[in-house]
């Protein structure tokens, strides 16, 4: 599987933004967005070697990354982008994950199908992207 | 049944089984946050054999009554 992006939770998505272009020097690829689907703003950004980052900061203690963000945040999940993703789902499903959320379309991603699945093995959350929406 | 759920709750979170009660819940319930949710999630799926809905994981969220009762009903459903 290809590395879509790799999702980092701050609890402020403009220093967040600041931190990641001005002091790394990432090229921001999408501004600031809300996403209702997770209740959460997000803004993706690209390294100079084009690693992408989501930043994603929650509104709320409703917003499903609420309580990671206030252990600290940082690295929160691997997306990988797929081909089949109905398939990728089942296949993973039968290989010790967990699907915890039913595909939704990411706001941020050109309203593309995105799920996010758990990793039994190694207590980890994963996000897919369907690359055939690209 | 009510036993053996409590046990293994609290032992996957790493809390005294006289802490846990119907009226339970996340922000009241030391160390049950979203992603250690995932994993009580993962230990009840493997000691039960049973699989659970994404909706279903989203309903136990919200108390430990709920979260017993989906575990009870799936063992009763077979």
């Amino acid at each position: 599987m290809k590395i879509h992006h790799i999702g980092y939770v701050v609890c402020n998505i403009e220093q967040g933004i600041e931190l990641f272009r001005d002091t790394y020097g990432y090229k921001l690829l999408k501004e600031k967005t809300y996403d209702p689907t997770q209740h959460v703003w997000l803004a993706l950004l690209a390294s100079e070697n084009n690693y992408r980052v989501e930043l994603i900061q929650p509104c709320d203690e409703t917003s499903p990354s609420f309580d990671f963000m206030q252990k600290g945040g940082g690295l929160h999940h691997f997306c990988y982008e797929v081909s089949d993703f109905e398939e990728t789902i089942k296949a993973l499903k039968n290989k010790d994950h967990i699907l915890f959320k039913r595909p939704v379309e990411a706001v941020l991603l050109d309203n593309r199908q995105v799920v996010f699945l758990f990793s039994k093995k190694d207590r980890k959350i994963i996000e897919l992207v369907d690359k055939s929406g690209e | 049944m009510d036993k053996e759920i409590k046990e293994l709750f609290a032992s996957v979170i790493g809390i005294k089984i006289d802490d846990l009660n119907d009226e339970s819940t996340p922000k009241n319930t030391n160390n049950w946050d979203s992603l250690n949710h995932l994993v009580l999630i993962a230990a009840f799926e493997d000691a039960f054999e049973i699989d659970i809905e994404p909706e279903e994981i989203a309903f136990m969220f919200k108390s430990f009554c709920n979260f017993k009762s989906v575990v009870e009903q799936k063992l009763v459903n077979g």
